[in-house]
């Protein structure tokens, strides 16, 4: 018998993968999850409405107080006073960029490009904290355009915030605030894409914990007659501690307490953490 | 290599992959067959990680999917030509997906040639045909040049160019020492391409050979042209044989081959114009394998219907 004979039936040699070239890396799929944002035009019709509508409201505000201010001399506001009020973009900017993070989840299961993006990059965890640090980047960028330009144009319009006021420690601190409470709210709207894998749903829901719980709670706490469980409930209630971290007036007008503003953040973080690490747990063990 | 241990799956009370096991060799093309919702998705989709087993493992290499550190120059996948993004184009696509591994442009404008996407690679894929999505889903798997292939139904929608060229690039890849692992519909396509079957039916294997193996178990089937119909008839005649008279030259043999008609045929010196060994000998295979393993079968056409 030839020896040899395996030889001639033996499969061939295995194909090997060239060990020196790169393999999957955090920053690559970040770049990736980048690429897609770009890549989609909800992205730009969102945010260029976000800083257009931003813009408008701060002329608008600017405008006004000018107005008022020349036919009533004794009106008086502060600069800091005029700054939040030339940010009240910020809470459309909320609504619209937290609708942004849903939906840059949700376009994935929608169309089926996500088995696409499993498939190059199934370490999920790495995928998904990807996909949040890209839609964070974004709505960065778009969250300081939207406050240098309602800045740039309420300082320009109306006395007396001036353009310089932004080196200001509380103006720069509230500006500060108005960016994490955007990012944050995105990252709400992302947490709810991935749990919900539904752009409806996700933006319902958004649009619930932002408007509908408020009115309710308010509601609530009149007919119960500030009942201190509802009181509880409106304190910690999303928008609440929006206007508590974002509005260093806060604590003038409101019926119920203010907190600090480092405990609004911490509340609001908290909002935040919870449906993400629900939705992380849940993206990592379901079937795609 | 691709393995799979008493791998399990069930969606709720519908158990769709029922303990099966195998194991892949590279170098060779392995096609998996079974009727519709017979499980080959399932077990696809469980190879890439997208859907977890209930029970059992299913492992690239000894190592299951997720963990390998390059997944895209591991395995390429086709799974469903619509796993993309309609509003992005097709190149858009491909890098967005390099991206992840440090992929070239280079490397991305050479999958789009090779799969012949070309001009489309600038269109949006929602104006894709079947077709240019299958081309597409198809560079997106070489796209890391990877050791595994993994096809779910590749030729799905392609033009008969498309049909060859895919079966080349199976061969082609397997030749290189490369896993390929194809699932169809189309057995005359896997006698042409496999070098090894898996059937799967009901969620459980019911056969797992190499293909030629496979078809000298299937019966032959030979059509026969003479001039002496009558005489060639008696003169095959056995148990083991039936004929049917197609025409007044032609005979339908089944249950011999080619090679004994035409020394029977010497013998009584019959005149033969034609003896053709009948395509679809693993068809029969197939359906006799899987006939009893069918979820979905066909109704029959209603006759007012059919006429
Ligand atoms: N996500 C799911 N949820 C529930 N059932 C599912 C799911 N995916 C598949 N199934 C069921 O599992 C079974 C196997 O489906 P699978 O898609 O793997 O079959 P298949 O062999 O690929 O069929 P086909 O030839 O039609 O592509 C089917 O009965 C199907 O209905
Ligand atoms: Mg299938």
């Amino acid at each position: 018998m030839n020896p040899n004979i395996n030889t001639a039936t033996a499969t061939p040699a295995s194909f090997e993968v060239d060990p020196t070239l790169p393999g999957v890396s955090f920053f690559g799929t970040v770049r990736s999850e980048l690429a897609k944002l770009r890549a989609l035009r909800t992205s730009w019709w969102l945010s260029a409405i976000t800083v257009g509508l931003g813009a408008f409201i701060a002329g608008a505000v600017a405008f006004s107080f000018r107005y008022f201010m020349s036919n009533d001399p004794d009106i008086t506001m502060d600069a800091l006073e005029l700054a939040v009020q030339g940010q009240a973009g910020g809470y459309f900017a909320m609504i619209l960029i937290g609708s942004l993070g849903v939906v840059a989840v949700t376009t994935e299961y929608s169309t089926g490009a996500i088995r696409s993006s499993l498939t190059a990059v199934p370490q999920r965890p790495l995928l998904l904290s990807a996909k949040a640090l890209a839609l964070a980047l974004w709505t960065a960028a778009v969250a300081v355009a939207l406050i240098l330009v309602s800045h740039l144009l309420t300082s320009l319009i109306a006395e007396p915030l001036g353009l310089a006021d932004i080196a200001d420690p509380e103006i720069a601190g509230l500006y500060l605030s108005t960016f994490a409470s955007i990012l944050l709210t995105a990252l709400l709207g992302f947490a709810l894409g991935v749990l919900l894998r539904s752009s409806a749903g996700g933006i319902v829901v958004l649009a619930v914990i932002m408007f509908v719980f408020q009115i309710v709670l308010n509601i609530l706490y009149g007919v119960t007659q500030g009942a201190a469980w509802v009181e509880i409930l409106v304190r910690v209630e999303f928008m609440h501690l929006v206007d508590n971290l974002t509005n260093p007036f806060a604590g003038e007008y409101g019926s119920v307490p203010a907190w600090e503003p480092w405990q609004a953040g911490i509340g609001l973080v908290i909002w935040v953490a919870v449906p993400l690490v629900v939705g992380a747990i849940s993206f990592s063990r379901r079937d795609s | 290599m691709i393995t799979a241990e008493n791998l399990h799956k069930r969606y709720g009370s519908k158990t769709a992959v029922d303990g099966i096991s195998f194991q892949l060799p590279p170098g060779k093309v392995t096609g998996f067959l079974g009727p519709n919702g017979s499980g080959k998705s399932t077990t696809m989709r469980m190879a890439v990680g997208l859907d977890r087993p209930s029970s059992g493992t299913i492992t690239i290499d000894g190592k299951p999917f997720a963990q390998h550190r390059a997944p895209l120059r591991t395995v390429g996948a086709v799974l469903d030509a619509g796993a993309t993004h309609p509003g992005r184009t097709g190149r858009a696509h491909l890098r967005v997906l390099a991206a992840t591994h440090g992929i070239s442009h280079r490397r991305v404008e050479q999958v789009i040639e090779l799969t012949g996407l070309g001009e489309a690679a600038r269109k949006r894929i929602k104006g894709y045909s079947l077709g240019m999505n299958q081309r597409l889903g198809i560079a997106a798997a070489l796209l890391g040049d990877p050791a595994v292939l993994i096809f779910d139904e590749p030729v799905n929608g392609l033009d008969p160019e498309g049909v060859r060229w895919v079966r080349g690039l199976a061969r082609e890849m397997a030749a290189e020492g490369r896993t390929v692992f194809v699932s169809s519909h189309l057995m005359s396509e896997m006698s042409q391409t496999a070098d090894h079957l898996i059937v799967l039916g009901r969620g459980r294997i019911i056969a797992d050979a190499p293909i030629h193996e496979l078809l000298e178990t299937g019966e032959h089937r030979v059509l026969v042209r003479t001039e002496q119909v009558a005489e060639l008839a008696n003169a095959l005649e056995s148990s083991a044989v039936s004929i049917e008279h197609i025409d007044a030259e032609t005979l339908q043999v089944t249950g011999l081959d080619p090679r004994s008609i035409g020394r029977r045929a010497l013998e009584i010196q019959a005149v033969i114009h034609e003896l053709t060994p009948q395509l679809g000998t693993l068809e029969d295979q197939y359906m006799k394998l899987t006939g009893e393993h069918v979820e979905y079968r066909s109704g029959s056409i209603p006759e007012e219907v059919a006429q």
